[in-house]
């Protein structure tokens, strides 16, 4: 009973909701209520993300774990970014606390850590790019060609376009092309596996 | 002499880091100092999203989709500040929803500065609708109701219900948009093109983070994706276009390129060292074999 329920449903939300596509009827009828569902769901998804954290770093902070300081930093700011939201009142997060918090704190500290890559980025492309196979020297040229794109010096390429835009929508687009159509097989498959019931991960068997 | 001359292209191989970061610091500094606007030629990718929002007039609604962290921001808040400037130049409704709700704040700061500069009216000319979990599902919702995802928004700070809002009259579904743009650093872009276009034709721009914007391409050239703006040089080249076209745009990407200019400069002539002595140093191990 514990998978077969489980199987049973997934299997009969996977066909419904694969009719309302074809149905406008249907999917006036379950459509938007199962949408609506998710949405809440997605919502409620946060609560126990939010229990696990508190309840990671309360332990650290009980056990004096050698990491017990930033656990209790991490506790206050969840703390007061929530306060802020409930001080806000706002829906929409447009209160001038929840913007303060943002603006001061959280925004410059998340652009300040992404803003180390291009340190990172530039001591990786010295050592990485090394014309010392084939392979490595196509992958040179095509990093100098599109970092020159980028830096306002294109160069000619096939058909009258820039050559970093040739390189971007023929060759990586083929590529990403290749990467789109087997991701998506792999999705039917999947659903196709799910409806069948052939697919147990989710229920906790193998 | 060949010792010597085979020592120095050795040394070329083994930079330490901590020279290639300070060379990095430097241009940064060097860039933002000079402050500059690059004239740069407009990719054909961004002069479509341009043509696409200069298609639409005072009876379009437009959304614009700021699904991003503030860490994406300086790469993508460029070419949403320019989006919005022309859309309401254009006299579009501007409506603008976020499926990220760590940009949700930034987002809603965003449109209302833009707003107020132009003087337009919240929810007269434009409407915040807000952030919503679940984006495929709200997508989805979204193509059939927009009530059915934000049954209230917020205006002037006063809840009221999506029905009364002026700026959402004669909008129930995606039917009603006449375009989507959508700016993002993450995989976000495909609900947008797989349900919001695909199965509910709406047109649609995006621009995208330098780290992303390949994924985007094969969407660019089978039609779904209109128009495409490409990291920070997309925003350059579309905000160039608005600000020649509508003036009162200030130039954020535009000064951006100058850094970006003289940073990928230097990346290309640490790579150019690097090579040089690879090469060096190969042939003479060869020569002494």
């Amino acid at each position: 009973m514990r998978t077969r329920l489980p199987l049973a449903l997934a299997s009969a939300m996977v066909v419904l909701m694969t009719l309302t596509v074809f149905s406008p009827r249907l999917a006036g009828m379950y459509g938007s209520p199962v949408n609506r569902g998710l949405i809440i769901l997605g919502g409620f998804a946060m609560l126990p993300a939010v229990v696990g954290l508190v309840r990671l770093h309360a332990a650290r902070i009980a056990r004096m774990h050698t990491s017990a300081f930033f656990s209790a930093v991490t506790l206050i700011a969840l703390v007061a970014t929530v306060a802020a939201g409930l001080i806000d009142n706002s829906a929409s997060l447009r209160g001038p606390a929840f913007r303060w918090i943002l603006g001061n704190v959280y925004a410059p500290l998340q652009q300040s850590v992404f803003a180390f890559l291009a340190f990172f980025i530039a001591s990786a492309a010295y050592r990485a790019f090394r014309a010392r196979t084939l392979d490595t020297a196509l992958l040179t040229v095509a990093a100098v060609v599109v970092l020159l794109g980028n830096a306002v010096i294109s160069l000619p390429g096939p058909g009258g376009a820039s050559a970093e835009g040739w390189l971007l929508s023929v060759p990586a687009m083929a590529m990403q092309r290749g990467i789109a159509i087997g991701l998506a097989l792999g999705i039917v498959a999947l659903s196709a596996r799910i409806l069948m019931g052939l697919e147990r991960g989710f229920v906790g068997r193998g | 002499m060949w010792g010597a001359g085979k020592q120095m292209m050795q040394k070329l191989l083994d930079i330490d880091r901590r020279i290639v970061f300070l060379a990095v610091a430097l241009v940064i500094f060097v860039g933002m100092a000079l402050d500059t606007v690059v004239p740069l030629p407009a990719s054909g990718e961004a002069r479509r999203v341009f043509e696409a929002v200069e298609a639409t007039g005072p009876q379009d609604h437009v959304i614009v989709a700021m699904d991003y962290p503030p860490s994406s921001s300086p790469e993508l808040h460029p070419m949403s500040r320019a989006t919005l400037h022309h859309a309401f130049a254009r006299g579009a409704t501007v409506l603008v929803v976020t499926f990220d709700a760590d940009g949700a704040s930034g987002a809603a700061a965003m449109l209302t500065d833009v707003a107020e500069k132009l003087g337009k009216a919240d929810g007269v000319d434009y409407a915040f609708l807000g952030y919503s979990p679940d984006m495929t599902a709200a997508i989805i919702e979204m193509g059939r109701s927009f009530a059915g995802v934000f049954e209230e928004i917020e205006v002037d700070g006063e809840t009221v219900p999506i029905e009364s809002v002026k700026a959402m009259e004669g909008v129930t579904n995606f039917a009603d948009i006449a375009l989507a743009v959508e700016m993002t650093g993450s995989k976000k872009y495909e609900d947008w093109v797989e349900f919001a276009n695909a199965r509910f034709g709406l047109k649609l721009c995006t621009g995208a983070t330098g780290s992303i914007v390949t994924g985007q391409y094969p969407y660019l050239a089978s039609g779904q994706i209109t128009g495409l703006l490409r990291s920070t040089r997309g925003a350059s080249d579309y905000e160039t276009m608005v600000m020649e076209a509508y003036p009162g745009l200030e130039p954020d990407a535009s000064k951006k390129m100058s850094v970006l200019f003289m940073g990928h400069l230097m990346m290309l002539a640490f790579i150019g060292l690097a090579n040089v002595g690879y090469f060096v140093t190969r042939r003479g191990a060869r020569g002494a074999a």
